[in-house]
């Protein structure tokens, strides 16, 4: 096959189309009824390029956010699994306690993620559960003793398995819960329907349009695309759903719904949320794929057959992430907030970087992912809470908003260093753990007779600091080498013969 | 190589003329840098030109002073109590490569320092 070889014409759009697929994919505006209505009918469509039936048009459910559709995706995996294998008379009989256990959840309002939650899981398992019920219907006859068993052991399990969750740590939660229900939770978020749509329609139009160009094009839209937008969109999915078993289980005290919804199972319920992201597709947030090969398609209008391929992009235009099961499929909404600072990490100094329209709200200081408390409740940042902080990154982005003079005064540094600089002032090095600083004095003096005092973080080894975010070659600890790494030089390479 | 507070000029003529492109206009005049906090900038006295250019990956800014007499680096604005921020230095005609203080801030992060 004959390559396709960018022409001049083409290559003077690449920059407008990357920049149109990255505007796609950091796009805050809220979705609209009819790109819902449209969503539904490309769902539809990538079903059936995968030849797969599509699920009927209500389990095409739509979610405002990711931390709700991860949960909402592998509750609704778990109920439909449940389902699947209610061959005997207790698990049918468990199923329909379980899909009542669902309606009186989504009774109760308690937060509006929750709800949200319910009523995404009620939609996605509507047709499961009712199935559920029917079948415990026919074995009523064992009802009673099925009842006193459910409440000898749901109070026990449930104690126990509370007690697990509220005083386990995070990592140990997921090992605990994953060990004990890897094999059930595995069969039940199976990934076949998504992996057969992926390989319908992306990785066929994908491979089909690598062979016929060159590098260089992915290079000027995919990669330019991705480079600007996968650090925050990336930070603003993956935290919702990645980690949905996990962290957000303290958080959002999912263990406590899981609870409510599952009883017993809450574990293998939990699990298969943890692993909701074996179904996940990035839709808005993964727009460099995007970008790339709808170029070819509009651009140079390459001889591929886009139908298939048609309904994964459009996908990526009208919806964000969407988890695609062979029962149902649940698209979540548009962030309402979505920013980043000029290395296009998730940045925002005043609020959440990222927000959803239920309120979910991440949080970060260019790239790092701090709690909320630290933007919101500045009162509650001390020299404590500082030291207390595990996290060294997320420590440092504390101190730098505590104020590093009033830190090194307040935390007690050591000195490491100390010299005269050209001008007569005395410099320090100073250090406590990780942290290091070098304090200098200015050369001018100011109006009052003073001079202003400095303190200037530099990297725990002294290595100088490029403007391209590199670093340079550690060196020995000393306050020239210190204040030469600020200016991204070594201390051999800082002689100043005038300053001021 | 000259300081004035948070910025460097490190003199070159190692720069090829063909990587350079020129800054963008600023009506202040040739501004290097400035404070993110007070309003105060670093500017030339004098008459030069102002250059962005790439090296290697870094994004550089290169300032040349074209006066035969050189020129001056000021800080404008800022003043603390009736006093600049920072004395005026002489430049002699020729190239710079302008640097702009940073400090670590996180794992794989600098930012400019602003006073």
């Amino acid at each position: 096959m004959r390559k396709y070889k960018l022409t001049p014409k083409h290559k003077a759009r690449l920059p407008e189309w990357r920049d149109r697929w990255i505007a796609n994919a950091m796009r805050t505006r809220g979705q609209t009824d009819e790109e819902r209505e449209l969503a539904r009918d490309h769902v539809e469509g990538l079903y059936r390029a995968a030849g797969l039936p599509p699920p009927p048009r209500s389990r095409i459910v739509f979610v405002p956010s990711p931390i709700v559709g991860a949960f909402a995706a592998g509750f609704s995996a778990w109920i439909w699994e449940t389902r699947r294998n209610a061959a005997t008379e207790d698990a049918a009989k468990w199923a329909a306690s379980m899909a009542g256990a669902v309606k009186n959840a989504i009774a109760a309002t308690i937060v509006a993620t929750w709800d949200a939650i319910h009523v995404a899981t009620w939609d996605a398992t509507r047709d499961a559960t009712r199935v559920a019920i029917e079948n415990a219907t026919r074995a009523a006859t064992e009802g009673a003793t099925w009842s006193a068993t459910w409440s000898a052991t749901r109070v026990a399990t449930e104690d126990a398995t509370r007690v697990a969750i509220e005083n386990a740590t995070r990592d140990a939660t997921w090992a605990a819960t994953e060990d004990a229900t890897w094999s059930a939770t595995e069969d039940a978020t199976e990934n076949a329907a998504w992996s057969a749509m992926r390989a319908a329609t992306e990785d066929a139009t994908w491979s089909a349009t690598r062979v016929a160009t060159e590098d260089a094009t992915w290079d000027a839209t995919g990669v330019a695309t991705w480079a600007a937008t996968e650090n925050a969109t990336s930070a603003a999915t993956s935290a919702a759903t990645a980690c949905a078993g996990n962290k957000w289980l303290s958080d959002l005290n999912m263990a406590q719904l899981a609870l409510d919804l599952f009883g017993s199972e809450s574990q293998s319920a939990l699990a298969c949320a943890g692993l909701a992201y074996r179904f996940v597709n990035g839709g808005s947030h993964w727009s460099g794929r995007s970008a790339y090969i709808s170029f070819f398609r509009h651009v140079a209008k390459l001889n591929i057959d886009y139908s298939n391929w048609n309904h994964y992009e459009r996908l990526a235009e009208l919806a964000g992430p969407r988890w695609v099961h062979k029962e149902f499929c649940i698209l979540s909404d548009f962030p309402e907030v979505l920013t980043v600072d000029e290395h296009n990490r998730p940045h925002n100094d005043n609020g959440p970087f990222c927000k959803w329209r239920d309120g979910f709200s991440l949080y970060s200081i260019h790239g790092v992912r701090v709690p909320e408390w630290l933007l919101t409740r500045p009162d509650r940042l001390t020299v404590d809470a500082i030291n207390d902080e595990t996290n060294e990154e997320v420590r440092r982005v504390m101190i730098e908003r505590y104020g590093v003079s009033r830190y090194v005064q307040d935390a007690q540094f050591l000195t490491v260093h100390e010299d005269v600089d050209l001008s007569g002032q005395e410099r320090r090095l100073l250090r406590r753990g990780d942290t290091l600083v070098v304090e200098v004095v200015n050369s001018t003096v100011d109006g009052d007779g003073t001079r202003r005092r400095y303190h200037i973080s530099v990297h725990p080894e002294l290595r100088p600091l490029l403007s391209s975010g590199e670093l340079g070659e550690p060196q020995s600890m000393s306050c020239h080498n210190a204040v030469a790494s600020t200016f991204g030089l070594r201390g051999e390479e800082y002689q100043i013969e005038s300053e001021s | 190589m000259i300081r004035q507070g948070d910025i460097i000029l490190i003199p070159t003529s190692s720069v090829e003329i063909d990587k350079l492109q020129p800054a963008p206009k600023d009506p202040r005049g040739i501004v290097l840098a400035e404070g993110e906090t007070s309003g105060h900038f670093h500017a030339l006295v004098g008459r030069g030109k102002l250059f962005r250019f790439r090296d290697t990956r870094r994004d550089q800014m290169l300032l040349r002073v074209t006066s035969k007499s050189g020129g001056k680096i000021a800080v404008v604005g800022g003043e603390i109590n009736g006093s600049p921020r920072h004395k005026t230095l002489l430049l002699e005609k020729g190239d710079y490569i302008v640097r702009v203080q940073r400090s670590w801030t996180s794992a794989n992060a600098s930012r400019k320092v602003s006073d």
